[in-house]
């Protein structure tokens, strides 16, 4: 049995006139969050809608948990919930109308399912109130639910916190949590690289219809067990500083901004090793003012890859 | 109970909704029945005229509430739900298109449908059986009542259907819910034309008249007129015009009857069309058989239904098939993604994807180029000649060839343009540009050549293909007639041949570049 519950192979869509998505191959492995990244017009929603089996692509292959979703995608809704980012609810029913309306759907037994998917996702509160009255941050809730209440093995979100307030972006982030811990794979796109940080566990970066990197949480661990250090220094740096400094330096080179008064270096991020280092620098006398490690961050390493690519294209 | 019905049982069975129609319906058809207080001067039992008004009334107020009402209700289920975006849970879910289909075209009707069942119906069987006069009835009145419920229950079914048809087609063109709802005008104006039909024939099952009301006229007397003529059918003093059944071809089927069966035709094949095209929606790709099949029952039974005999002739349905492939190509010509993968389909020896993506446009084209080939077999063996080498009537039947092969040969024109106008990125609105690509090939073209240089002339160019003016025929197989026009019909040969290499050269041009661009 397949340890993926997303395969993709040599995808291929078009609009009219461009090509939406080139040659998509990827795998996903179950109970992982993956955040799909890009910028805007990349195609990423385009790519979700074709993984939920509701847009037909030109070529390739796209299996979810085994059912091949783009000649049964009925079938694989089954296996799959999906939430697009301009959804809408049945404004004129209750969040319990709409659950039992998906339940139905599903073939579910209505009560308990029901229930069960209001305890899961915390809408207690709300759950006879009509939807069209909802904040967007609960209509957020009543969403997912909708989308996770047959219990799918893979979940797919496109920009789930667009649009939300610091405080529902927060509990989305610890229901996308507690979903993962139940076993369910999430595939989430979003703008907002920092909160992606909160769950995911892969990163998938998307641009211009093509997967440039897939970076899983292993890999990106081994990334930012590197990170940048800035030291402030009181006095302009001397060059026997300089070639200390140098040595200190993981890629034995450093950065010295123009006044001398900033020197930017390559070292491991734990916080034993940044001690040493920092020890070290006041053995040598280095007039140290400001010590700041900076963290490697999805956000970091999605800019250092978008750098890179502009490069090649160059 | 089906999710989909029940949610939207929901949203419309409220007190309201239901109380509202309801008394307005018996209020009327109270109205109805006790304005009426006189006979007319036909002479008839008073029931009679309370039964006519109380039809009336009913059928009145039931037009707004159902077809009206409802058309709007149920078309409302997809503007409604892709405008508040809820469109993509039920594209979702992993529901049957049957049981979306029901629940939306039931469900969100379904005040109108309870109402209907259970107040307008026996109001309407009422008011029939007491319009409909014991004397002199053509067959049991029981059977004509039946029939006529069943033509109303029909005629809301398909209307519901075909607007339901129709706006999900209209948002499947990607054009706006406005859009949408414009194309229900035509919709209810058709669904007018019907109901108005089916009232007409329970209008011929009542006309029966008193020998007190039998005019003198021209030396006429009701001894001699009604007793003695095969007119008439008479029971006591009353006296009706015998009732003419109508044709389905040669079968011979009372009018009331014939019309419930169109209603019936039109009912099926739009709740066929509207399961097709939210499966569509629903992405499944369906191979073409059902619209092989509709183009094929489509005009031939429409063929048969027609009082007129020249449409009943085989040419009928050589002109419904031509429009139904210029409506489907025009749908499919824009989609060059669905044409790319069809070819590539091919090219992979993949049969039965190719079969799913095959257009249906083509197909449309094969059942006509196969109608040509019958008629090229069939019509001459109808054809026949008198002795003194004059053609009779029955030389009409060659003549079908010929229009056969011009419907055809325009038919291919008209694919080539209409596919160069959607190709061609300077065309904003290619819809509008195949309206306008019509309008001027067979109407503007040829009024402004008729006006210049006579008939012949518009004929020369753009042989109009909804014509069906036998002097048309006369000047395109003029050979047959005489050699002097023989040259016209070989001018005539030689434009819309040049028309069609033009176009086929245009677009060979614009598919390369369209190509091209896709390839980038």
């Amino acid at each position: 049995m397949s340890q993926n519950a997303i395969t993709v192979s040599s995808l291929n869509y078009y609009y009219p006139d461009k090509k939406a998505l080139e040659n998509i191959t990827i795998q996903i492995p179950k109970g992982e969050i993956t955040a799909l990244v890009g910028p805007n017009g990349a195609g990423k929603s385009t790519l979700m809608r074709c993984l939920a089996g509701l847009d037909s692509p030109f070529s390739g292959e796209i299996s979810i948990c085994g059912i091949d979703i783009i000649n049964n995608p009925r079938q694989g809704h089954s296996k799959l919930g999906y939430l697009s980012d301009d959804f809408g609810l049945y404004e004129e029913l209750t969040v319990k109308d709409v659950l039992e309306y998906m339940a139905g759907c599903h073939e579910l037994p209505i009560k308990d399912s029901v229930d069960t998917v209001i305890k899961r996702l915390k809408i207690e509160s709300v759950q006879d109130k009509k939807c069209g009255a909802l904040s967007r941050g609960w209509k957020q809730r009543v969403g997912i639910a909708m989308a996770v209440i047959h219990m799918p093995e893979v979940l797919i979100l496109d920009e789930p916190a667009s649009g939300l307030d610091p405080e529902a972006r927060s509990e989305l982030s610890t229901i996308l949590k507690d979903l993962q811990k139940e076993g369910m794979t999430i595939l989430v796109s979003s703008h907002i690289l920092s909160e992606l940080e909160e769950y995911s566990t892969a990163m998938l970066v998307l641009r211009d219809g093509k997967i440039k990197d897939h970076i899983t949480l292993e890999q990106q661990k081994a990334l930012t067990s590197i990170s940048s250090v800035h030291i402030g220094l009181s006095s302009p740096v001397t060059p026997a500083q300089k070639i200390h400094l140098e040595n200190l330096s993981q890629d034995k080179k450093i950065s010295v901004t123009e006044n001398r008064h900033t020197v930017t270096i390559q070292h491991k991020n734990e916080p034993e090793q940044l001690n040493i280092l920092l020890k070290s620098l006041l053995d040598e006398n280095i007039p140290v003012c400001s010590f700041t490690p900076s963290q490697s961050t999805l956000q970091t390493l999605y800019l250092e890859i978008a750098q890179t690519d502009k490069n090649q294209d160059k | 109970m089906n999710p989909e019905f029940r949610k939207h049982a929901k949203l419309e069975l409220t007190p309201l909704r239901l109380l509202l129609p309801l008394v307005v319906l018996l209020l009327g058809a109270w109205a109805g029945w006790v304005s009426v207080t006189e006979i007319g001067w036909e002479n008839l039992p008073l029931e009679h005229y309370k039964g006519e008004s109380l039809l009336y009334w009913t059928c009145s107020i039931g037009f707004i509430f159902t077809i009206l009402w409802g058309t709007y209700l149920c078309t409302s289920t997809i503007t409604e739900e892709v405008s508040q975006k809820s469109w993509t849970f039920m594209e979702l879910s992993p529901l049957s298109t049957s049981k979306i289909l029901f629940g939306k075209l039931f469900g969100s009707t379904i005040t109108i449908w309870i109402i209907t069942l259970f107040f307008g119906i026996p109001i309407l069987a009422f008011a029939v059986s007491n319009y409909i006069p014991d004397i002199l009835a053509p067959r049991n009145e029981n059977i004509t009542i039946t029939m006529f419920i069943a033509g109303v229950l029909l005629w809301i079914v398909a209307t519901h259907a075909f607007a339901f048809f129709t706006v999900l087609g209209t948002l499947k063109l990607k054009l706006p819910k406005s859009a949408a709802l414009a194309m229900l005008i035509p919709v209810i104006i058709v669904s007018m034309i019907f109901g108005g039909l089916l009232l007409e024939n329970i209008n011929d099952y009542t006309t029966m008249h008193h020998k007190s009301n039998f005019t003198n006229y021209n030396g006429l007397t009701w001894e001699s007129e009604v007793l003695k003529g095969n007119n008439y059918e008479v029971e006591g003093d009353w006296y009706r015009y015998k009732m003419q059944d109508d044709n389905w071809y040669d079968f011979r089927i009372p009018q009331l009857d014939k019309i419930t069966l169109l209603i019936a035709f039109i009912a099926f094949w739009s709740i066929i069309g509207s399961y097709r095209i939210l499966r569509e929606t629903l992405q499944y790709k369906d191979t073409p058989w059902v619209w092989f099949i509709f183009m094929i029952t489509a005009p031939l039974f429409l063929s048969g239904v027609s009082n007129s005999k020249y449409e009943q002739t085989l040419e009928f349905p050589l002109y419904m098939m031509n429009i139904l492939l210029l409506l489907v190509c025009a749908k499919e010509a824009g989609d060059i993604i669905a044409y790319k993968t069809w070819i590539r389909s091919i090219k992979e020896k993949s049969w039965k994807q190719a079969l799913k993506y095959t257009p249906l446009w083509l197909i449309s084209f094969m059942v006509l180029a196969l109608y040509f080939l019958f008629l090229f077999v069939y019509s001459p063996l109808q054809a026949s000649f008198i002795k003194d080498g004059q053609f009779s009537l029955k030389m009409i039947e060659l003549y079908k060839i010929n229009s056969a092969l011009i419907v055809l040969c325009c038919a291919l024109k008209d694919i080539l343009a209409f596919h160069i106008i959607f190709w061609w990125k300077k065309i904003r609105r290619p819809l509008i540009g195949v309206v306008v690509y019509l309008l001027i090939a067979y109407v503007i073209a040829p009024v402004i050549l008729h006006t210049l240089w006579g008939q012949n002339a518009s004929f020369l160019v753009a042989h109009p293909i909804f014509e069906i003016d036998y002097s048309i025929k006369n000047i395109l197989n003029s050979p047959l007639l005489n050699n002097n026009t023989g040259i016209i019909n070989m001018i005539y040969w030689s434009i819309l041949g040049s028309q069609i290499l033009v176009f086929g050269f245009l677009f060979n041009r614009i598919r390369k570049s369209t190509q091209e661009r896709l390839e980038r």
